[in-house]
């Protein structure tokens, strides 16, 4: 008997030492847990109540950062909100310099994405969207607003579609609409039946583009074909990639004066396309006129009975 | 003690039976592939995932390099043990099925195995191959997989030949293989008219439609009512080992569990969730101490408490996942799935859980969990961490582990003697 219990006395022992351990574990868990929740809920919590809804925009290629001064000038002379301007430039290194800055408090600053590298091309398109996507998570994580808008004027546009595809993963943050100017889909081809590389990726990745994204293709015609640069057919390609996959997909045309590529942005029509459908309503948005469908589940045209039409 | 002893006396007698028999050694010689694949689903889930528990306290991603390389390794374990395990389950059934009638075993496991497979076989021509779609090979279709395997192997109990004609002699070989083509002709014919059916049922899209009506009936107001029921639902379908189609448990509720986060974010606290009695706040906080079925107490039981060493064992080598709420190796090992044993605590305990956190939560002992919890996190700090860290919420979860481990020990002991019960007949 004596020898019996002094084999089962350290299985005893071995029993409730695994079971102190375990709750050793417990314990000692539950303090790095405590701190990655308190500032999990924190972070969370102030992108939550933030009450910024920023429109980011991005100039064509050849162009800078200042490219929207104007602009920016005539809609804060029109709509009087005073809307603030932060400028970036972009080295190609990854650096960023800002200049300008957001005015404490501002609901709807602009900021401008300008690259050292802006130059026009496929592979300077993917390498701009991807330096976009890194600035883009900076100001996620100074500014912790929840929601934005997009611009683009020329190959803006193809920086942002490249970024919705392949950088915009974050889903706390949702990106409210977006509008082109001028956007060539597919450069400067003059008919969808050649599709360039680029559009053929873009339409290969639209799956990502988020579904509750409002988009507006703005287009401009000097004559029946193009704005002088580019085709019109061009920009009527986006179709191929956020109709029926984006919430909504608007074509818009513009012709007359100004309706020249460059011109665009100096175009009023542009600017009150702009407040009427990228800005965020002014006063509080009487019932009529905001009655978007967000969750479009149903599309009339998908991108196969449009092609064969064609 | 005359009832306890009818008891005793009627579980040995289930135990007996031979389907029971034969599901039984088929999950024990599962469970080694499913402990290796539970430890590498932990690793790579809770350790090596950005949103998994160490993952993300531990920020893993910012001093391990090539952490995803790693992850995706530990994730090729996993997909070719949990992930093919159905498949070995309808090999095993039908090899103990044939056995169990004398017939050739080998031949039998074979043609089980690839009967499932063609049931669910499933593909598409890609530019670089075939990809095969892998849902159904893996734990989640346990049930269905060893059921076929029991079918195959009767097959060959009716049309198979007996073990003395297949011996390994080399002359016999090939007469071997010929005289087991009826079973695997049979096999083959059924296994392509339930795959022709099946395709045929995916090709309408029907599989679809049962799927969202489920999930359409599931995503109801959260009440207490619909998150028992649905828990309850989880558990029994658990103990069968068929959880396919409640892969999507954490979807229950869904809106609700957003609604509670919105207001918690405005609100600074989740003392004032609009619904406090969701399924994340109760089943998955409170419910799923190790896993469906709150399995950690068991294990927790059979360690301490246990006189069978091999039970010890199982629950020794099992903890470790069942901590990360891996609970197959436990369900396969002691085991759990299809045993009558367990039944009653394995379906009913997680629903005493939830009741006890829900009195909790109604008298203000603790606020509703609410906000989100990395995935692989260990059972009682669920709560902890959904409710931004509050103290009570802790120990709350504590307590139950121990009030689990009281619930669990009468079927330990019942267990041991019912065993005690079948070797005593065995003598």
């Amino acid at each position: 008997m004596a020898f019996q219990k002094i084999r089962q006395w350290p299985k005893a022992v071995w029993h409730w030492l695994f079971l102190g351990l375990f709750l050793l574990l417990i314990v000692g868990l539950a303090w790095p847990s405590y701190s990655w929740t308190q500032a999990n809920v924190k972070q969370m919590a102030t992108r939550h109540n933030a009450k910024m809804s920023p429109v980011i925009m991005i100039p064509g290629s050849s162009a800078n950062e200042s490219r929207f001064d104007d602009l920016i000038t005539t809609i804060n002379k029109t709509d009087h909100q005073n809307h603030s301007l932060l400028r970036l430039h972009i080295y190609t290194d990854g650096t960023i310099k800002a200049t300008g800055a957001i005015r404490p408090n501002d609901r709807e600053p602009f900021i401008v994405v300008g690259f050292e590298n802006n130059d026009d091309g496929y592979d300077n398109i993917k390498q701009q969207a991807k330096l976009f996507g890194q600035a883009f998570t900076q100001l996620t994580k100074k500014y912790n607003f929840n929601n934005f808008k997009g611009f683009g004027h020329s190959n803006g546009g193809l920086i942002y579609t490249d970024f919705l595809e392949h950088y915009f993963k974050d889903d706390q943050i949702t990106m409210k609409r977006l509008m082109t100017v001028g956007t060539p889909y597919n450069f400067a081809e003059n008919s969808t039946s050649r599709k360039t590389q680029m559009l053929a990726d873009f339409i290969k990745d639209r799956s990502a583009i988020p579904e509750n994204l409002v988009v507006y293709s703005v287009a401009g015609t000097e004559n029946y074909d193009n704005d002088s640069i580019v085709p019109i057919k061009s920009v009527a390609a986006g179709k191929y990639i956020y109709q029926g996959q984006a919430a909504q997909y608007t074509q818009i045309t513009v012709t007359g004066k100004m309706a020249q590529h460059s011109e665009l942005l100096a175009n009023p029509q542009i600017i009150e396309l702009m407040t009427r459908y990228l800005l965020d309503p002014v006063k509080a948005p009487t019932k009529k006129t905001t009655t978007r469908t967000y969750h479009d589940a149903d599309p009339t045209n998908s991108l196969e009975n449009d092609a064969n039409g064609q | 003690m005359g009832t306890i002893t009818g008891i005793v006396n009627f579980l040995a007698k289930v135990r007996s039976l031979s389907f029971i028999q034969i599901m039984q050694r088929t999950l024990v010689i599962l469970f080694p592939f499913a402990l290796f694949g539970a430890f590498a689903q932990v690793f790579a889930a809770s350790f090596l995932s950005v949103g998994g528990f160490f993952g993300s306290i531990f920020d893993v991603d910012a001093w391990l390099p090539h952490y995803e390389a790693l992850r995706v390794l530990f994730d090729d374990i996993s997909q070719l043990t949990l992930g093919m395990l159905t498949v070995a389950g309808a090999f095993q059934a039908a090899k103990y099925t044939a056995k169990y009638y004398h017939k050739d075993d080998q031949m039998a496991g074979l043609t089980g195995a690839v009967g499932y497979c063609l049931i669910f076989f499933h593909h598409t021509t890609t530019e670089t191959g075939i990809a095969v779609e892998m849902r159904y090979y893996d734990y989640h279709w346990l049930l269905v997989g060893v059921l076929i395997g029991y079918g195959v192997g009767q097959l060959f109990r009716w049309f198979g030949q007996s073990e003395n004609a297949t011996a390994a002699d080399s002359a016999l070989i090939l007469n071997r293989a010929f005289l087991a083509m009826r079973p695997i002709a049979i096999t083959l014919f059924w296994a392509l008219a339930l795959h022709t059916g099946f395709a045929l049922l995916r090709y309408a899209k029907i599989d679809q439609y049962i799927t969202t009506g489920v999930q359409d009936l599931a995503n109801q107001k959260a009440s207490l009512p619909i998150t028992f029921g649905a828990a309850l639902l989880t558990t029994v379908l658990g103990w069968f080992g068929f959880t396919g189609p409640l892969a999507y448990t954490s979807k229950i509720s869904e809106i609700e569990i957003w609604d509670n986060l919105d207001t918690a974010l405005s609100q600074g606290s989740s003392w004032h969730a609009p619904h406090p009695y969701t399924a994340l706040s109760l089943y998955h906080s409170f419910g799923t101490f190790g896993g469906t079925g709150a399995l950690l107490a068991l294990l927790i039981g059979l360690i301490l408490l246990s006189r069978n060493r091999n039970s010890r064992l199982v629950a020794q080598w099992s903890f470790f996942p069942a901590i990360f709420n891996a609970s197959l190796p436990t369900m396969l090992g002691i085991p759990i799935l299809l045993n009558p044993l367990f039944f009653l605590p394995f379906t009913l305990i997680p629903l005493v859980n939830m009741g006890l956190a829900a009195g909790a939560i109604a008298l203000h002992w603790m606020p509703p969990v609410v906000y989100p919890v990395p995935a692989g996190t260990p059972g009682p700090l669920v709560a902890f961490i959904g409710t931004n860290g509050n103290v009570p919420a802790l120990l709350f979860g504590i307590g139950l582990l121990v009030v689990d481990v009281c619930l669990y020990w009468p079927f330990i002991r019942l267990a041991e003697n019912v065993n005690q019960h079948l070797r005593e007949e065995a003598m």
